[in-house]
């Protein structure tokens, strides 16, 4: 069934042609991908200090140490944005894969358990159509078009483990892989003239490394009454040079020329994230998550972006704990939540950097004690139209099935 | 089965996400922000731009053998003259009747349609009709073989008569009966045809049909023969072989370009088109010429247009016959699309330039004064058009 589901997915994705995002996604390696899991979305899309035995945490390894089950995490989303110019608008959507997680736990008394998955890290998209008149008669109209698709995709595999003082350590090995293919084409409206296309692809890949600490409950530290689930959560998300291969091919009817080869290094910033929660009357959960990345170091073959800023990203969560997970009643285990972030983005146009308010609802639909069906969704506003800039509104709708089973554990008879 | 139903609407959930996931057409929302990613379309016009040019006429000899039309006559500094062998079916009858020397020849007329005149159609017009000595190959005689032919000094011809659209003739009894002669057995007579020469007084030149084994309008030959006391018999005697020459020269003027056809002169033009570095996309060229439309002469019936060949080595303006570009007429111009041809040169692949033929280089004389690269008024000069592509 989870066979059949997968390839249904893939297959339904494969139709998606459209754009999730502006011209913005040009610079850097796109839009970030803070998380993979619809849980974590629901909740700000950070979720750094989280001990969760359903799911499987993509931004710090440390998470797993928990983990009691064999899991699989499917999930997807489809994200629709409206993009205003100062005197235009535009909608499009796009429906993505957002990849696949598996995790185990190999040890619940040492903490360890072992998790692998393959997750977006970014994504480009963006498409553009001008169109220009012009008085010669041998160039007439044609249409000026600009489409950028791609991102920036991870592997990883990793362990977490209990370590003293009951805190929990967890480290993934990643790597990096990506296809990056921003396209510039002319369109004539004649029959006579060639149509022209340019191609400028970048495909990096290399290592990375993800290692992130998680505190035991806190909360006796502290002794606050009523606050139970008292943890703090750090992550270090480190990318080696990214060895990158770059192609600009010029196409004209069936004329493929290859312009330039070039195969250098993209240097991706480190990613430092932080996160602290707390279950508040045993029924509310709160996270409280910070990310930063310098993204003003962001290279490509040694060039930085004067596009490209220091960005990071404050976000909060409130869950609503179901009253019993083994009620019989469905509603009564069905987890809601909902969340808010602040993100200063990468881009930055002209000295004005691009901000992002989102907004954020969740729910976890049980299908029985083990299994789930997440859903969340973000609306967002981004962007000015200052100086010419876009604003962007998104609507992103998640969803992820999370199926927990007794696999590979072993019974002492 | 509540896990079922469950996984049922969930993956229905997906495939109509995926399905409503329409968009609006793409709009210039956002292009500003990439300029990073420019490209411009450009246009390059030989004579606004400093394009270094050049061009020339060159006279190539070729075959016209292949033509299907005869060209016979004196125009100005051109004379064309025509060879033809004629052959017979002959029935055993009349074979027997031939190998015993019973056979006379009483009359041998010819008839050939006329198909085009270069040169007023009423000026003077005589020719001779010589018996060829030595051999020559239709396929491969040319104007340069000519000087090598030799023929009789005997005028064969008699009676000639010119309509509108026949030219006939009488030629002698005798070399028929030659050729009748050779039918039958090579070592009795020979038969190396006749060569067709205008005499001095004649002022045009006039193109005849030649042989086609479909057309029933080529030359021919009625042979009327008599076996004395037996019979009298008409018999055909057909093309074995044609083919014209056209001996002559044009005075060569640098501000123009000759282009004509069976003499045969071609144009030689150059473009430096080394601006167009790797990457640029070529989306469409167009060459126009300037007819010099006083200086120019045309026959009847002609082909208007000229062909454009990519010149593939410098050796001898080697081309790739098979590759070519037609000029079309537009009032006093030639304009083509070759497109190709500039795409080819930015494909990595040498320039040496372009070869101009006429539309129909081995049928008739058209001469075509085409405005040269050193013509004085320089909007009048071949004028290359490209629009192109280039990336920032």
């Amino acid at each position: 069934m989870i066979k059949k589901i997968l390839v249904l997915i893939i297959a339904s994705i494969s139709f998606a042609n459209a754009q999730s995002s502006s011209a913005y996604t040009r610079y850097g390696i796109g839009d970030l991908k803070y998380s993979f899991s619809t849980r974590y979305q629901g909740l700000g899309q950070l979720g750094v200090s989280l001990q969760d035995k359903y799911h499987i945490s993509s931004i710090n390894p440390a998470a797993w140490s928990n983990f009691d089950r064999t899991k699989i995490e499917f999930a997807m989303s489809y994200n629709g944005v409206i993009i205003n110019s100062s005197n235009d608008k535009f909608f499009s959507a796009e429906t993505e894969v957002e990849g696949i997680n598996f995790g185990f736990p190999i040890s619940t008394d040492l903490g360890i358990g072992f998790a692998a998955g393959l997750i977006p890290f970014s994504r480009v998209s963006y498409q553009s159509k001008q169109n220009f008149s012009n008085p010669d008669s041998l160039i007439y109209n044609y249409d000026l078009i600009f489409e950028g698709k791609g991102g920036l995709s991870k592997i990883f595999v990793g362990s977490s483990v209990k370590i003293p003082f009951d805190w929990s350590l967890g480290a993934t090995f990643d790597y990096y892989f990506g296809n990056f293919k921003y396209l510039s084409a002319i369109a004539f409206n004649n029959q006579t003239n060639f149509s022209s296309e340019y191609n400028l692809i970048y495909k990096p890949s290399g290592f990375g490394a993800t290692v992130g600490i998680l505190s035991p409950d806190l909360t006796n530290t502290i002794g606050f009454e009523n606050i139970s689930n008292l943890h703090f959560g750090a992550s270090v998300n480190y990318f080696s040079k990214l060895k990158t291969d770059s192609v600009v091919t010029s196409i004209s009817s069936v004329l493929l020329d290859t312009v330039a080869f070039y195969s250098d290094y993209m240097t991706i910033p480190t990613k430092f994230n932080f996160g602290l929660s707390f279950i508040l009357s045993q029924r509310y959960l709160f996270t409280f998550d910070y990310s930063l990345q310098n993204f003003s170091e962001f290279k490509v073959f040694s060039k930085t972006s004067d596009n490209l800023q220091n960005s990071y990203k404050i976000s909060t969560g409130f869950e609503l704990q179901p009253i019993n997970e083994l009620s019989p009643r469905f509603w009564e285990r069905v987890l809601w939540r909902i969340g808010l972030s602040f993100e200063k983005t990468p881009y930055k146009f002209s000295g004005i950097g691009i901000n992002q308010y989102s907004f954020f609802g969740g729910v976890s639909l049980p299908i029985n004690p083990d299994n789930l069906i997440d859903i969340s969704l973000q609306y967002a506003k981004r962007g000015t139209n200052e100086k010419r800039l876009l604003k962007e509104d998104f609507i992103r709708l998640n969803l992820s099935l999370v199926f927990n089973e007794l696999w590979f554990l072993r019974f002492d008879k | 089965m509540k896990i079922k139903k469950f996984l049922f609407v969930s993956v229905l959930f997906i495939v109509s996400i995926s399905l409503i996931s329409c968009s609006d057409s793409p709009s210039d929302v956002g292009a500003d922000l990439l300029g990073i990613d420019m490209i411009n379309v450009k246009k390059l016009d030989s004579n606004l731009d400093s394009i270094k040019q050049s061009s020339n006429s060159v006279k190539k000899v070729i075959p016209l053998g292949t033509s299907p039309r005869l060209l016979l006559g004196k125009k100005d500094d051109y004379t064309a003259y025509t060879l033809i062998s004629f052959t017979f079916t002959l029935p055993d009858s009349i074979k027997r009747a031939i190998k015993n020397d019973s056979l006379e020849v009483l009359e041998a007329k010819g008839e050939m349609n006329i198909d085009y005149f270069f040169g007023e159609k009423n000026a003077p017009f005589d020719f001779s009709i010589y018996e060829i000595e030595s051999f020559w190959n239709s396929a491969s005689f040319t104007a340069d073989s000519f000087a090598a032919l030799s023929y009789s000094q005997t005028d064969l011809s008699l009676n000639k008569t010119e309509t509108d659209t026949v030219f006939y003739f009488t030629i002698s009894n005798n070399i028929v009966k030659n050729w009748l002669k050779n039918e039958v057995d090579t070592s009795l007579a020979r038969n190396r045809g006749v060569l067709l020469s205008p005499k001095p007084l004649s002022n045009k030149i006039i193109g005849f049909i030649a042989f086609d084994p479909d057309e029933s309008k080529d030359t021919r030959i009625n042979v009327v023969v008599r076996k004395p006391g037996e019979y009298i018999d008409t018999l055909l005697a057909y093309v074995l072989s044609d083919v014209s020459v056209v001996i002559g020269n044009n005075q060569i003027d640098s501000n123009y370009i000759t282009i004509q056809s069976s003499l045969t002169y071609n144009g030689f033009l150059s473009f430096d088109l080394s601006f167009l570095s790797k990457g640029t996309i070529v989306n469409f060229a167009q060459l126009t010429l300037t007819l010099d439309t006083l200086k120019s002469k045309f026959g009847t019936n002609y082909f208007n247009e000229l062909n454009a060949y990519i010149i593939t080595s410098s050796d001898s303006l080697k081309i790739n016959e098979s590759n070519v570009y037609p000029l079309k007429r537009v009032g006093d111009k030639f304009i083509g699309d070759i497109s190709g041809m500039v795409r080819y040169w930015t494909s990595n692949n040498p320039n040496y330039g372009i070869l101009i033929k006429a539309g129909r280089e081995t049928i008739g004389l058209e001469k075509f004064m085409i405005k040269s690269s050193s013509y004085p008024v320089f909007s009048e000069r071949p004028k290359l058009e490209i629009i192109y592509t280039k990336r920032n």
